[in-house]
């Protein structure tokens, strides 16, 4: 209860015009979202950062995280994020870890994979990093390297990822499926045995269907490189009745699995096999060719 | 005190009461040396060389006395007295104590409906203010909510205090939001048409704040709007 003028607590307002802004946009107007949000920005650069350091990390990490998921707007996100990051850093005990990860996914969507893998990586040097924040740098920075064509330090930090997977308490990524990733990539650059191995691990999984056959077709491509031929039309079989089972049942993406099914065909010298493999991509009574 | 010892000897208990009430409150209140001595000789709580903040439990047992007296007798002065006991603990920092006694008094003031007429909102708004504290303070948030309730029942029974119903309207919502009891806060601020309008200026900000919210943690986004944007409006022009 209040008999006296209160004034309003500083953030309150701000608070508002953020919910505002989410609000529109959720019922569909970016327009109102966009100028409710101009407005939130006025008022966020009003808090004297000195003075109150909390209630600025706060609204700069919630508004660049909303400018960059809802309004698509990186440039600005990162701009915001950065005095987050600034601010959260300077501040003694403040877990600012995650805001750091978060800025080098902006960095990231703005095409910038030197600053998001810089980012990480300054992560990776510092000490007493939370196991499920470690966890997510090593998966990011092992995806830019994948996609910059730095094969062996993304396989070197998959690497130190399926260990930490393996050891940590907090399960933020399965590790079947980072074993997964990691075989795969073995498999690409045809280190055969290391893709073997990683595969095997990632086959300790049996509750996710579409992760079960990705693993069947990854090792069973690794016995076709290999030269192990009649394992690896056995393998190919297995996955046909798994195609077939599947068809109707819409656990695994069919059109993936049969291109993938071609693919080893074709190094198995099977071409016939292989061309009604690939033609079956394309029949229309598949109806779960392609998972959304 | 020889008025005080003259109403003793003629068992004249409206007197007693309110020699005992005027002592306590000439201490409690002025910080007055002579009251503080004359209300400790009372009872017999004076010792030397005493600090000021020990004298405070001797003016409950002043408050205590003129309260016996009071009930005993049935004085329309029990809730008055009752509430000075609860001004004391809440000051003392006994909130459980300062709560109880606070509602209870409180009620006593309701129940000649003739002075309850005669109240002033604005004393007694001080007081809710107080309990309201205990309520914050102890999250007997439930509690707060349905003596307020109750009591607004009350004075709309005596028809008495209706000045009072926007603040205590805006306390049951805001303890209805902290409670997490959202829809229960709409329904007391959106069901009290008008009061809005009834708060003072530079309160209204408090009853779209909550009322906005409200709506925001039930995920009724197109009602939260228009009171977000309100609330803005109003929080703004300050």
């Amino acid at each position: 209860m209040y008999l006296q003028t209160i004034e309003v607590p500083e953030g309150t307002v701000l608070d508002s015009l953020e919910q505002i802004s989410a609000i529109h946009d959720i019922l569909g107007d970016k327009d109102a979202a966009v100028a409710a949000f101009k407005l939130a920005l006025a008022e966020v650069r009003k808090i004297n950062l000195q003075e109150k350091p909390i209630l600025g990390i706060k609204h700069y990490y919630f508004l660049g995280i909303f400018s960059v998921n809802r309004l698509g707007d990186p440039v600005q996100a990162k701009e915001l994020l950065e005095t987050a990051y600034i601010v959260a850093k300077r501040m003694p005990d403040f877990p600012w870890h995650s805001v750091a990860v978060d800025l080098s996914d902006v960095k990231y969507v703005m095409k910038d994979r030197d600053g998001a893998a810089a980012q990480l990586n300054a992560l990776l040097q510092e000490t007493n990093v939370d196991d499920e924040i470690t966890i997510k740098v090593l998966y990011k920075l092992a995806r830019i390297h994948s996609e910059m064509a730095n094969k062996s330090k993304a396989l070197e930090i998959y690497e130190r990822l399926v260990e930490k997977v393996r050891t940590s308490e907090k399960s933020v990524l399965p590790e079947p499926l980072v074993a997964h990733r990691v075989g795969k990539l073995y498999l690409l650059t045809g280190n055969l045995s290391k893709a073997s191995h990683f595969l095997k691990l990632a086959q300790s999984d049996e509750t996710d269907p579409e992760l079960k056959s990705q693993v069947g077709v990854a090792l069973t491509a690794v016995k076709a490189q290999a030269g192990e031929r009649q394992e690896a039309l056995k393998g190919v079989e297995e996955l046909v009745l798994i195609t077939e089972n599947s068809i109707t049942k819409d656990t695994v993406p069919i059109g993936e699995l049969k291109t993938d099914l071609g693919e080893i065909l074709l190094i198995l010298g099977e071409y016939n096999r292989a061309t009604e493999e690939f033609q079956k991509v394309t029949d229309p009574t598949v109806i779960n060719l392609h998972k959304p | 005190m020889k008025a005080l010892e003259q109403a003793q000897s003629t068992n004249d208990y409206a007197s007693q009461i309110n020699i005992l009430y005027m002592l306590g409150t000439h201490r409690a209140k002025d910080g007055s040396k002579q009251g503080a001595e004359e209300a400790l000789e009372v009872t017999d709580c004076w010792r030397e060389n005493e600090t000021a903040t020990d004298f405070d439990p001797c003016i409950i047992q002043v408050y205590n006395q003129a309260f016996r007296l009071a009930k005993m007798s049935g004085s329309e002065m029990e809730g008055p007295v009752e509430v000075e006991i609860a001004l004391l603990n809440f000051s003392l920092g006994n909130q459980n104590e300062a709560m109880d006694r606070f509602e209870s008094g409180l009620r006593k003031y309701l129940i000649d409906p003739q002075r309850a007429k005669n109240l002033n909102p604005k004393i007694l708004l001080q007081f809710f203010l107080m309990l309201n504290e205990c309520y914050y303070n102890l999250k007997a948030f439930q509690r707060g909510i349905d003596y307020l309730l109750d009591y607004m029942s009350r004075l709309n029974t005596v028809g008495a205090g209706q000045g009072m119903f926007p603040n205590l309207i805006l306390s049951v919502g805001e303890m209805c939001f902290l409670s997490a009891q959202y829809e229960a806060c709409v329904e007391h601020l959106e069901g009290s048409a008008g009061i809005v309008n009834e708060l003072s200026p530079d309160m209204r900000w408090l009853y779209y704040n909550y009322l906005g919210w409200a709506y925001v943690r039930q995920k009724k986004f197109k009602e939260a709007l228009p009171i977000l944007l309100k609330f803005v409006e109003v929080a703004k022009v300050r």
